[in-house]
Parts: structure tokens; sequence; C-alpha cells
């Protein structure tokens, strides 16, 4: 039987949530919920929506082929940068996880660029470095090296924004290297004493003792790479030649730019979904790969 | 006592979350008359940022009651945030409007702005025909915007170099003349090209104005909102943009990728006086020269077609400013622009900022305070003897703009043929234009 205790603890308890809840629901809830209505309207921002049913995405999927580019770029950009951001901070996670003078302070440096995030200081540095006349080039130059266009060729501009996503590992090294902490030293031991060289102790015991944060940062690192705006926004604009037009881009264009705010809202519901399959996929899949020391059970 | 406490904070924090308005337009003074605030938004550089803020200074000195609360940016997403703001309701008191852009929100059905003429705004400095055009923000006899300056294209030349190279801007020449012209200048330096233009200048100063001297047409026709090109028309225009890319007329796309929209100035060739010319606009006459001092420029005449069926080039003006509708301080908004505009101490503060001025006599007193630069008149004049038909309000809007935006990039990297580019052009077009109708 609930007391008036139990009551007023939980009606006190609420309070402290509230300004979280009415937080969610003011900019996160309402909108997540307007924006699935305005993805089956005609919405152009300077007029009153009109409800058009399937539409929207009848359109993108049979008459834009802007959209299906968008998609494999956002594809590519995503499969470049999970990877190489993950085998990056897990390597560095491993040259870090010493102890060596100084440590701490290398430790500091390597998770420095990921403090800034995906930031429009970030993207401007970067875009600066590259050009035709940055420092990247002005270097290549000094060895009498040809000009490489990062920014104005298509076949470097992606490559080119991947190399900005992944410099910024440093979370997820972050946890890695938290996670090879907690592997048992007396695994590596009995390995040792089996005979078992580095190669074979890093592939049969620290991958797979790490599995669930790498699953963890798999996940993570998938969702961020599916909705890439700034860097793109800011450096490339989505060119040259649509080589980095992204779906967070498209959207952009489609939203602000031609002001048709129920087809923004469409692609952000594909975006939505894209990211839930891929989630899901990964989840399903872990049970194949990812090992729990408690065989997943709470 | 401590969990009674932290639960009165608490609550409040949430009421505050809920009902809390941070906005104050208006408050009592010192002196117990009312305050008011209005919001005033613009895009601009450092220039015409310093001369606004002193003309609002000088009016709030002079009305004590009324605080201007400048907005200001780059124009890079000026007019996305814009359109979100008046959406939402949001929207500054007094907006600065992209004349191309003002349409899409003046036809949208719904009031964003008040009509000037319901207020008796004094027009009395403006010329009638120029305060009477659409894109000076005059819709079905209505004045929704009004405009900040004359603005319009603009070839301005590195004299000294085209004297080098022995090439004359200042006699009339055709489009084909640039190949030549081009050309001349490749054989002189490779490293020099005649034109520094990106893809935007190119689609907007080469394809538009092509188009119209070709066709005697506007992209797409207003009245029955089709797309007015014929295949052998935008083939022939698609040539000509191959050739520019081809001949060395233009710099390699590959290094123009950098330096789109607001950043050609920044393009290190320009800055190295390593182009002839730019095909500009008045506005922008004086970020030009800024970038690379040391130049001497003159104003060219523009290029025509032969048997050309309308001349193109148009005068057109650089932004309109508009009163939000939903103001709550309409009468303070219009003082304010009464005195931005008609106020003769504004019209010497304000000068250039926003191209040549658009009355008389605010051009007389910049001409007299030597504001007036010589190559800016000179622009205004060249382009108005042109007087060829300004720009459809369909073909001038971002989503129109990009298809062609997007073919020129590609016939410049060689991505596509111009037979595809032609081809894709018309589809896109068309497809653009059935959504007008």
């Amino acid at each position: 039987m609930r007391t008036g205790v139990c009551r007023r603890r939980e009606n006190q308890a609420f309070l402290y949530l509230l300004p979280w809840i009415l937080g969610f629901c003011i900019f996160q809830l309402y909108p997540f919920i307007s924006s699935f209505y305005q993805s089956f309207t005609d919405y152009q921002l300077s007029s009153k929506p009109i409800f058009c049913g399937f539409g929207n995405y009848i359109t993108m999927f049979t008459r834009d082929s802007e959209f299906w580019q968008s998609l494999k770029i956002t594809l590519l950009y995503t499969v470049y940068t999970v990877p190489g951001k993950l085998i990056m901070a897990l390597a560095v996670a491993v040259f870090l996880n010493r102890n060596i003078r100084g440590i701490n302070l290398i430790r500091t440096v390597y998770y420095l660029p990921s403090l800034f995030g995906g930031s429009v200081a970030v993207s401007i540095l970067w875009k600066v470095l590259l050009m035709d006349n940055g420092v990247v080039n002005a270097f290549l130059a000094r060895f009498s090296l040809p000009t490489v266009h990062f920014w104005g060729n298509p076949k470097t501009a992606l490559p080119a924004i991947c190399a900005l996503e992944i410099w910024q590992f440093g979370s997820s090294m972050v946890m890695f290297l938290a996670a090879l902490k907690q592997v048992p030293a007396s695994l590596y031991e009995a390995a040792e004493i089996d005979g078992a060289g580095t190669l074979q102790r890093f592939f049969r015991i620290t991958i797979p003792q790490i599995t669930p944060i790498i699953f963890f940062n798999t996940i993570m690192q998938t969702i961020q790479a599916l909705q890439n705006f700034t860097s793109v926004f800011v450096i490339t604009n989505g060119g040259p030649l649509k080589s980095t037009y992204v779906l967070g881009m498209k959207l952009y264009k489609e939203g602000f730019a031609y002001f048709k705010m129920g087809y923004a809202s469409a692609i952000s519901w594909v975006i939505f979904l894209l990211v839930m399959i891929i989630t899901v996929f990964l989840f399903r899949s872990s049970s194949a790969w990812v090992y729990y020391e408690d065989e997943g059970k709470f | 006592m401590k969990k009674i406490f932290l639960t009165a904070v608490l609550t409040c924090i949430g009421a505050t979350l809920l009902f809390g308005n941070g906005k104050q337009e208006t408050k009592a003074t010192d002196s117990g008359s009312v305050q008011t605030t209005l919001r005033f938004s613009w895009w601009g550089g450092d220039e015409r940022l310093a001369a606004t803020l002193a003309v609002i200074d000088q009016f709030e000195k002079q009305n004590p009651g009324i605080k201007i609360q400048p907005e200001y940016g780059g124009s890079s997403g000026y007019t996305d945030k814009l359109a979100t703001q008046l959406a939402a309701g949001t929207a500054p008191d007094i907006v600065q409007v992209d004349p191309e852009a003002f349409p899409v929100f003046v036809n949208s059905g719904i009031n964003y702005f008040i009509d000037f003429k319901n207020y008796k705004f004094n027009f009395l400095n403006f010329e009638p025909n120029y305060l009477n055009q659409r894109i000076n923000g005059c819709f079905n006899g209505k004045q929704f915007g009004i405009p900040t300056g004359i603005a319009g294209p603009a070839m301005l030349v590195n004299k000294d170099l085209a004297d080098k190279i022995g090439i004359d801007f200042t006699k009339q020449y055709t489009w084909n003349d640039l190949l030549t012209w081009g050309k001349k200048v490749q054989s002189y330096d490779k490293n020099l090209h005649l034109l520094c233009a990106d893809k935007e200048y190119i689609a907007n100063l080469v394809m538009f104005i092509y188009a119209k001297q070709l066709t005697g047409k506007t992209l797409i026709d207003e009245s029955t909102k089709t797309f007015t090109l014929t295949d052998t028309q935008l083939t022939e225009i698609y040539n000509f943009v191959k050739a520019l890319y081809d001949t060395g007329v233009v710099a390699p796309v590959t290094h123009m990728a950098a330096y789109t929209g607001d950043s050609i100035q920044s393009d290190p060739d320009w800055i190295a006086g390593k182009y002839v010319c730019t095909l500009s606009y008045i506005s922008t006459i004086s970020v030009m020269t800024a970038a690379n001092p040391s130049a001497h420029y003159i104003v060219g005449k523009l290029p025509v077609l032969p048997n050309a069926r309308n001349a193109g080039w148009a005068s057109n003006c650089p932004q309109v400013l508009a009163i939000s509708a939903k103001s709550s301080h309409i009468d303070a908004a219009l003082k304010f622009l009464d005195y931005f505009f008609n106020n003769e101490t504004a019209m010497a503060t304000l000068a250039c900022v926003r191209s040549v001025p658009p009355t008389a006599k605010a051009r007389a007193i910049c001409q007299k305070n030597g504001k007036l630069s010589d190559l800016m008149a000179q622009s205004a004049d060249i382009a108005s003897t042109y007087g060829g038909i300004p720009n459809d309000k369909y073909s001038s809007v971002q989503e129109s703009k990009q298809i062609l935006f997007d073919h020129v990039e590609a016939v410049g990297y060689g991505a596509v043929t111009v037979k595809e580019a032609v081809r894709d052009t018309i589809n896109l077009m068309n497809s653009y234009s059935a959504t007008l109708k």
C-alpha cells in the first residue's frame, strides 16, 4: 500500500524531473510529431500546409534522382568514416594503454580534437588548410609537387571531409582506453604462458573482450555519420558536382533554400528510418560477434 | 525544509519554461515615457555595418523613446533564416530582403509585410517609375518594400592589364569577343585569365542575359509559367559556357570551387591581379577593388549578341527594406525608415554602402561629398543604357537557379556533354515549372 510519504516522494521526484520533461516535450517531442505531420503535407514555408498524403515520399523515391545520389553519398560517407574512426581510435587507445612518462598529457592531446566537435570553426580551419593556396599545398609546393585541389576535385572532396571526421576520434578513443583497462591481465598472462604472440593476444583476447565497446561506438558513430551536415555545409556546400551532397545537405536545401518544408520533413523521416534500420540490424547482428561476460543478462 | 525549498525552485523553473517571455519591446524609461525597441535585420560587410549603425545612432539621439536593436550578419543563409522567422512570426520589425526572394514571400498569400502606401510613407524623393517596378518592391500597385539603391551588372576591368594585352572594353562588343580575348590573354600568359567568374556568376550574369538576348524573353514566362528556351537555344548557351572553360576565358572550375558566392574576391588570383576583368554587380565593385587595391580599374560596356532581340542587361536594386506586418511598432518603424531614406544626414552617412543611392537627392549629396565613386556612378549609367527586361520572378528563385548552377558546374568539369546538360536542364526546368501551376 502506498503511503502518503511515498506519494509525496513521487510528486517531488516528478517536480525534479519537470524541467527536463518540459524541455523534452517542447524541443523534441513537439518538433518530432510536427515534422511527421508536415511530411504528409505540401508545405511551402511561405504558405499554409496542404495535406497531400504520401505525395512527398512518392516524389522522393520515384522522381527525385538527387535523393538517391544523396543517399549513396551518405552511405559512402558512413562506410568510410565509421570504420576509419574506430580503427584510428582503437589503434591510438592501444598505444596509449601503457605506463610511460607524460602519458596523461599525450592522452589529452589526442582527445582535444573531439572536444571541438563538428563545429563551424573546425570546418573553416580544415577548409583553409586544404585550399589551393592553403598550408598543405604550400607544403607540397616546397617539394615541387603539384597542387592538389582537395575541395575542387569531386574525387578528393568526400575523402577530405571524411578525414576531418576521422580526425575527431578522441571520444571513441577514450572509451576504448577505458575498455582496454578492464581486460583482465590474467588472460594475457595465461596466453603468454601458452606461447601466444602479441598479435594473437590482440585478436584472440583484446578484441573479443572489448566487443561491447566496439558495438557501442559503432552504433553511436554510425548515427552521427548518417546525420552529418556541418562540415559539408561550411566547406563544400554539397559540391563539387554534388560529390559531398549528403542527406543532411539535401534536407537543408529543400527546407531552407527552396522553402519546401513538407518535403524536407519527409527527408528527415527517411533519415530517421534509415538510422533505425541500421541500428536494428546492428543490434540483431550483435549476438554473433559481441561477447558479454554475463552473457548479456542483467 | 531543504526539500521544500528545492521543490519550490524547481516549480519556478518549470513555470518559467512554460510561461516565460524574454521579450520586452516597450518599457518605461527613467523619465516615465514609454521606450520602444525595434529590431532591424540586414546583411552586409563592415562598411555597411558601420554606416548603418551610425544612422541608427543618429536616429536614436533624435528620438530618445525609440531604440533600434540591430541584427546583422553575412548574406549566406540570411534569406533562409528570414523565411523561417517570417513563418514563425518572429521576424524583426524592419528587415532587409533580397529582391529576388521577395516575390516568394509576397505571392504566398500571407501578409508578411505592410503596404507602405496604406501608411502614406513619404516617397517624394523617389522617382515613381523606379519605385513602381516589381523588383523594387511594388506588387500590383502595393509598395511592400523600399529599394535601397540602384544596382545592376558591372564589367570591372583591370585597365593596366587590359591595355598591356590590347583589349578594349570601352567599345561595344559581343559574347564571342570574350572568347577571342580570352585566347589572347592565354597567349600573353598562360597563368592569366580574362574573366574572374564562378559557376553562380556564369549562370546569373552569362546564361540569364545571353538567353534574354537570344530569345527576347525571360527564362520562364510569367503568364504561362513555362520554360521558354528551346533545345537549340539552350545548346547554343551551354556551348558558350563550355567554350568559356575550354578556351581559358575563366579559371578552371576546380580552382573556382572554393570561391563561390560571396567569396569570389578571396580568389588569390584576383588578389594577385591575374584576371583582366570580372563580370560583377555594382554593389560589389568596392569589395572587388578593395581586394586588389594596387590595380587601376575602369568599368566597361557589357556584351551583347549581334541581332539581340532584347538588350538583356537591366538595372535593379540590391535590397529592399520592408516592415513586418506583425510588428507591434509599425509607426516607430515607419519613422525610422523615413529618417533612413529621406534625411540628408542619413543619406550622407549611408552614402553608397548599399550601392548607388536610390534617390537623386542622395546621389547628389554623395557626389558632392566624393562618396559616390566614379566606378559605381559609371556602372549605373552604363547598365541603365541597355534597358533590358528584368528577370522573371520564377526563374530567379534559388530552386530554379540551382539547376543552372549545377549544370554550369557539370559542363565545366566535363562531367556531362552539352547535349546531356541541355536535356537535363529542360527536364528539370519543366518539372519545376509544373509545380508553379
